[in-house]
């Protein structure tokens, strides 16, 4: 199974390209004040607005360095409705894909205080690599404010 | 009589004896011309006839004895000079005989002339034939003896002549006798009468003496006891004579002088005396002047000594100023080569300020190529950048297409992997560009911060050498103040040696002064002994108080 790999912090983390529309150069990006931490903003991918989330920002409270390996992950969640609703995630050094067998995972421990996104884990060379699940990237509250966007969005 | 003055009495005096002196003197005139007319009358008359009568008969007595003469000579020669004598004598008694008549003036003188001159004639007539008979035997050369004839001729008339002419000789004689007798007695009579006019006069004359004599002697002695008195030393008597002639003046005038010369000598004690405390003043003085000298002989000897020092001292700074002189020059000297050398290192500074920016620019160039660098490495790394994207989405579609994106998902890899590499490269070209970048930038700095040294270097070497300019200024601006300070040593020097001398010379003046001073004080000594003299010798003089 072919994952993107991307790094939070000094860490890598694995995103499932099934869940991957794709990738963009971290540009054209729509501030959004007053949005719930983490949602950063809109941007267009192919004419639809998409809302951005800085997983560097949600994961360590720093925003994503502007680099070039900095990208935009066009990601596909399942809405609370079933849809597949389009999210955009602003991840740094988005740079490689990795070919790991699922089953190579081992399940991570989960423990209070932890983000509900962090999944199994798993060994590349030396260092630790987890799998992190877009859905559970998004809180509730972010949810709920990115469903509001949507419904505004349909409209 | 006390009140007739002096002159008066004199006047009187003299009047009545030149008064009787007088009449005497007239009578004594009358009786002189009685007597002056005789003596006129014999003198005129009576001694001339007596002289020529005399005369006469002296001639005829001569001329007689010359014929027998010439009668008694036998040589020619002879003869012929008693002949001349004869002829002379004849011419001589005829000049007497001729003056004779011209004074007979009686008539007993005029009888008895005739008869001598009737004689006379006869007398030359015998005489003559005589002399000629001789001649003619002269002439023949024959000498006559005369003798017989003239007994003869002559004779005779001769003694007849003589007679006559002694018979008037005896009336002249008497005559002149009787005048003399006359004149005689005129004399005797004035004889008497001048006697007895000469006793009138003596005894008036003793008498008006005398009461002159006392007039004058008594005044004049009591003027000359008072005069004696001053002389001695008595100025305390004055003159009362009571009379109211000359004297009392001269008494008067006495007086007066008596009065000044006590004051005079009044004065002159006191004079004397502060004459004798002056010259006691003096002579302390004099003491200690000659102290004062002796002192001053002894300080110049002691300022001479300092003027020695001081000009030895002036030669020592005189040698220390030449020393310091070469020193400054020597200092100057070396001061210009490092002002030289600083300028060299200011040539140097600027070439390495040039080089500096060459190697500025050079950098700057430097930098904008790796500015150009930077920008192609950005172009490349956007490249590799889209390229990777490429890939990444390239794999995610290979992916989700499953089995027939398998050979797409290894051409997405390799182009993936391309674009690592290029990534790796334009990161290691970044980082090289970066760390040439750093190093121009550093370099930059470093230029700039070295720039900045050898700016302010070049400005602390132009300060230095400014310094250093100064230094040579001052230093050289010493040199003729050395010059100056040695000329004023030597000056100095010179003037300590004048000094020396000059003491030399007032040490001897100092020295002249003290022999003055001591002869001053042999001087005051004597002055003091003559003030001494003065004062004994005026202490005896005894004044009206």
């Amino acid at each position: 199974m072919l994952f993107l790999a991307f790094s939070m912090g000094p860490d890598r983390y694995l995103i499932d390209v099934h869940q991957i529309e794709e990738v963009m150069p971290y540009i054209d990006v729509k501030v959004l004040p007053g949005a719930p931490t983490g949602v950063v903003g809109l941007v267009s991918y192919n004419g639809i607005p998409i809302p951005l989330i800085d997983v560097t920002l949600l994961a360590l409270g720093r925003p994503s360095e502007r680099l070039l390996s900095t990208r935009i992950v066009v990601t596909r969640y399942p809405a609370h409705d079933g849809e597949q609703r389009l999210l955009g995630l602003i991840a740094e050094r988005v740079t490689d894909t990795l070919e790991r067998d699922p089953a190579d995972f081992a399940p991570f421990g989960l423990e209070p205080g932890t983000p509900p996104y962090l999944g199994p884990v798993a060994s590349d060379g030396s260092e630790i690599i987890q799998w992190v699940k877009v859905e559970a990237l998004l809180s509730e509250e972010i949810r709920t404010a990115l469903l509001r966007q949507a419904a505004i969005g349909d409209q | 009589m006390k009140s007739l003055t002096i002159r008066h009495r004199i006047l009187v005096s003299f009047a009545a004896v030149l008064v009787v002196m007088s009449v005497i003197a007239v009578i004594a005139y009358a009786w002189f011309l009685q007597a002056g007319q005789e003596a006129t009358e014999v003198e005129k008359g009576i001694l001339p006839d007596l002289y020529h009568s005399t005369a006469i008969m002296m001639g005829q007595m001569t001329a007689h004895s010359l014929l027998q003469e010439y009668a008694l000579q036998d040589n020619p020669s002879d003869r012929s000079t008693l002949e001349s004598a004869i002829t002379t004598n004849r011419d001589q008694v005829q000049r007497s005989m001729d003056d004779y008549e011209a004074t007979i003036v009686s008539d007993i003188d005029k009888q008895n002339y005739a008869v001598v001159k009737e004689l006379a004639n006869q007398f030359r007539l015998a005489e003559t034939a005589v002399l000629d008979t001789s001649r003619a035997a002269l002439s023949k050369g024959e000498t006559l003896n005369e003798s017989p004839a003239i007994k003869n001729t002559v004779e005779p008339i001769f003694v007849k002549l003589q007679s006559a002419l002694q018979a008037m000789v005896e009336d002249h004689r008497g005559e002149a006798n009787s005048a003399t007798q006359q004149i005689s007695s005129i004399v005797r009579t004035a004889e008497v009468g001048l006697s007895v006019g000469l006793l009138i006069a003596l005894g008036l004359a003793l008498l008006l003496g005398y009461q002159l004599f006392r007039a004058i002697t008594g005044p004049l002695t009591r003027l000359v006891d008072a005069v004696q008195l001053m002389r001695q030393g008595d100025f305390s008597e004055r003159l009362d004579l009571r009379r109211r002639d000359e004297f009392s003046v001269l008494a008067d005038g006495f007086n007066a002088m008596a009065d000044d010369l006590t004051t005079l000598i009044g004065q002159v004690q006191r004079s004397s005396i502060q004459v004798g405390t002056s010259i006691t003043e003096i002579a302390a003085t004099s003491k200690q002047q000659q102290a004062t000298a002796t002192e001053i002989a002894a300080t110049t000897t002691e300022i001479r000594a300092t003027a020695k020092e001081i000009s030895a001292t002036s030669n020592e700074l005189v040698r220390t100023m030449n020393e310091v002189s070469t020193v400054a020059e020597q200092t100057a000297a070396v001061a210009g080569g490092g002002q030289e050398g600083l300028t060299r290192m200011e040539g140097t500074m600027q070439q390495v300020m040039e080089a500096a920016g060459a190697i500025n620019s050079k950098l700057a160039i430097l930098s904008e190529k790796a500015g150009s660098i930077n920008q192609v490495v950005t172009t490349i790394t956007k490249v590799a950048d889209q390229t990777n994207l490429l890939s990444l989405n390239a794999s995610i579609e290979a992916e989700k297409a499953g089995q027939y994106g398998r050979g797409f998902a290894v051409v997405a890899t390799e182009i993936r992997r391309l674009a690592d590499q290029t990534a790796v490269s334009t990161y290691d070209i970044e980082q090289m560009v970066k760390d040439i970048q750093s190093a121009v930038a550093a370099g930059v700095m470093g230029m700039d911060k070295f720039s900045e040294q050898v700016r302010r270097g070049m400005q602390e070497i132009q300060q230095v050498g400014g310094q250093l300019f100064e230094i040579i200024q001052q230093v050289q601006g010493l040199v003729p103040r050395f010059e100056v300070a040695n000329e004023g040593m030597q000056a100095q020097a010179t003037g300590a040696g004048q000094i020396s001398d000059t003491l030399t010379q007032l040490s001897e003046a100092a020295q002249q002064t003290v022999e003055s001073l001591q002869q001053s004080t042999l001087a005051i000594d004597e002055l003091n002994q003559v003030s001494g003299g003065m004062r004994s010798s005026i202490s005896r003089f005894k004044l009206r108080a």
